[in-house]
């Protein structure tokens, strides 16, 4: 759960069609966002809805950096108003979803800001970001060996030798 | 390079990055040199070898698994099959991958159809090879097979038990290459696409019956899929009332035969491919009937004729219907080895499709034709608006141009659009001629487009001498 503190309604103006939120990230940088573009977070329209049921207006408090969550907002400020069909967990099944170029783009980043991001994506519960984000990772080890993998991910082998060269621990069949 | 254990993934979001590399990098046979020498390449599957942690977290996955491709070979198509647990699996067999389907993988396969939601066949394969079938397959909901025929050996058939009758949610069924397709099997009747190619069947009042129980079927195709000739002649028309899409391939009497006794929503497109003797007699019987379902306002979206050898083709392709209800059709003569044939052909479809549709035709006839027979043609075609020609008759429209019989236009007088493709200069210096008497009375052509080769860039400007062309659309040499 997210840690939720209490904030003065002058920090948030939460009037009109616009309404404002708080999101403060883990270096302790306070972000105002719409509302509107933050509703493909799940995770988000929860709180908001907890909001609403108190009257009580708060600032939500996230596990990553400034750094991460703008480049959330960013994705989510970009999409705002779209229907995606990943978001809808009845209507496409993970897996299924289109490449799209604009996600291409935003996605070329280095390897730990891509892990960190989908970490982020999953944390907030936005499955279309989610998915982007998984797509590149599978891109990125599609076709390689699995010590090109390991390295590609920076995964440790931490199979024995035994299991290294034994068929069955492994899967091979 | 070590990963900062913050970043380690989730297994639910490294699962979703494992069901991606499943999708889109499969388990394949490498070729090599020698066919028969295909080593395998486990793609996707490599990453159960990467650690501990991502092989506990592919294996717990059973989604992961449900894609069996026989390429992998029966150990592993089997691992997978148990590895998939109950999650809906989707299996395929393609020849092309080197594996050829065997009676032990049907086995494997008779052993999972209570959790199979897909089987895509394409296999050498006879007599009763089928019967694997068998038991129930709840989850089914698509089958598609193509029997490849083997030298020697019987095609398959589908026995009437398929499934110990239950397969509630088959709904797509595509068959190619069977022996007697059973109708009366339960399993059809919510099917919504049926696909039934080289696959003959004893009755057509069984296959009637059949349909008549299948409310929910959107499109229906029989190619060379037919019973013999049915001996009961049925009293009623069998209502399809959800059908979107018909195809009918085959002898054009067997098309006709189950064309009469259909009766297709107003919405629903026909698409007819029709084979027939050299006379074209068969296929004048089949406007009566193809017009009855036209006057329903039923879509004719494509119709060829194919005189076989010798050749002919009709393509009628449908074009956004006009606001009055007439689509605009363009018919395609392909070949034209018996311009008998074209004539007769074209005379009957002209006389029941035209006041429904026809009026923009394209004449691609090769070898050419005599002239005769050209101009026979054209006589049929006096309703046409838009005329598409390629070079073989190029010359014989510059003179059915210029003929005139007792003061009226003997060629399409409501022409008013023509396209003249690959026409040799010569013809061009005719058809100028032709113009220049059509301006002295007859209807005027609103467009006339010639495309024509020329050898060089010099031969622009003798082009220029021939014809005073309005406009230019010159391309590369």
């Amino acid at each position: 759960m997210p840690t939720i503190v209490s904030v003065d309604d002058s920090t948030v103006p939460g009037e009109g069609s616009s309404r404002l939120l708080l999101l403060v990230s883990s270096d302790n940088k306070h972000i105002v966002v719409e509302e509107d573009i933050m509703s493909r977070s799940r995770f988000i329209s929860k709180q908001v809805e907890g909001f609403e049921a108190t009257s009580q207006r708060h600032a939500i408090l996230l596990p990553f950096s400034s750094f991460v969550l703008n480049k959330v907002i960013e994705y989510c400020s970009h999409y705002r108003g779209y229907y995606l069909l990943e978001d809808d967990p009845d209507a496409a099944p993970p897996g299924r979803s289109p490449v799209r170029e604009w996600d291409q783009e935003f996605l070329d980043v280095d390897r730990n800001m891509l892990l960190r991001i989908i970490k982020a994506a999953h944390y907030l519960e936005i499955k279309s970001l989610v998915g982007s984000c998984a797509r590149a990772i599978a891109d990125m080890i599609r076709g390689k060996t699995t010590e090109e993998m390991r390295e590609i991910l920076g995964v440790e082998n931490d199979f024995t030798p035994e299991e290294e060269h034994s068929p069955s621990s492994k899967c091979t069949g | 390079m070590n990963l900062d254990r913050t970043l380690r993934l989730p297994p639910e979001v490294l699962a979703h990055v494992f069901m991606f590399s499943a999708r889109y990098d499969p388990p394949c046979r490498i070729s090599t040199r020698r066919a028969w020498d295909r080593r395998l390449r486990l793609g996707w599957i490599g990453v159960t070898h990467v650690c501990s942690r991502w092989r506990q977290i592919a294996l717990a996955f059973p989604a992961l698994w449900s894609r069996v491709d026989f390429v992998v070979g029966e150990t592993w198509a089997n691992e997978m099959f148990a590895r998939s647990k109950m999650a809906p699996v989707i299996v395929s067999s393609m020849p092309i991958t080197g594996h050829e389907f065997t009676a032990r993988d049907a086995r494997s396969i008779s052993l999972h159809l209570s959790h199979i939601r897909r089987v895509c066949i394409n296999a050498q394969c006879n007599g009763d090879f089928f019967h694997w079938l068998g038991s129930p397959a709840p989850m089914l909901n698509s089958i598609d097979v193509v029997a490849m025929q083997t030298r020697g050996y019987s095609p398959p058939i589908l026995p009437a038990s398929m499934f110990n009758h239950y397969a509630p949610h088959l709904q797509q069924l595509h068959l190619e290459g069977f022996c007697r397709f059973p109708w009366t099997s339960p399993v059809l009747t919510n099917i919504v696409v049926l696909e039934l190619i080289d696959t003959p069947y004893s009755s057509q009042n069984e296959a009637l019956d059949a349909l008549a129980r299948m409310l929910a079927i959107q499109s229906l195709a029989l190619c060379r899929s037919f019973a013999p000739a049915a001996r009961v002649v049925r009293a009623r028309r069998l209502g399809l009332p959800s059908l979107r899409r018909l195809r009918l391939e085959g002898d054009v009497v067997d098309c006709i035969r189950l064309l009469k006794y259909l009766s297709l929503p107003s919405m629903a497109e026909i698409h007819l491919l029709c084979t027939a003797g050299e006379e074209g007699r068969d296929a004048r019987g089949l406007f009566p009937v193809l017009g009855t379902h036209l006057e329903q306002s039923t879509v004719l979206h494509e119709l060829t004729y194919d005189a076989t050898s010798p050749a002919l083709q009709v393509e009628v392709a449908r074009y956004p219907p006009l606001p009055s209800k007439r689509a605009d059709v363009t018919v395609k003569l392909v070949w034209d080895a018996n311009p008998t044939v074209v004539t007769s052909f074209i005379q009957t479809s002209w006389y029941y499709l035209s006041p429904h549709c026809v009026r923009s035709v394209r004449l691609n006839i090769y070898p050419d034709p005599p002239a005769k027979r050209v101009l026979e043609i054209f006589g049929a075609m006096r309703g046409v608006e838009r005329l598409v020609a390629d070079r073989s008759i190029s010359a014989v429209i510059c003179v059915a141009l210029a003929t005139r019989i007792d003061g009226q236009d003997f060629f399409c007088p409501h022409l008013s659009w023509l396209a003249l493709h690959d026409v040799p200069l010569e013809v061009l210096e005719m058809l100028h001629r032709v113009l220049h008497i059509r301006k002295g009375g007859g209807t005027e052509l609103a467009e006339l487009h010639i495309y024509v080769d020329l050898p060089s860039r010099k031969s622009v400007d003798s082009l220029r001498r021939i014809v005073p062309v309005v406009e230019w659309h010159l391309s590369e040499w």
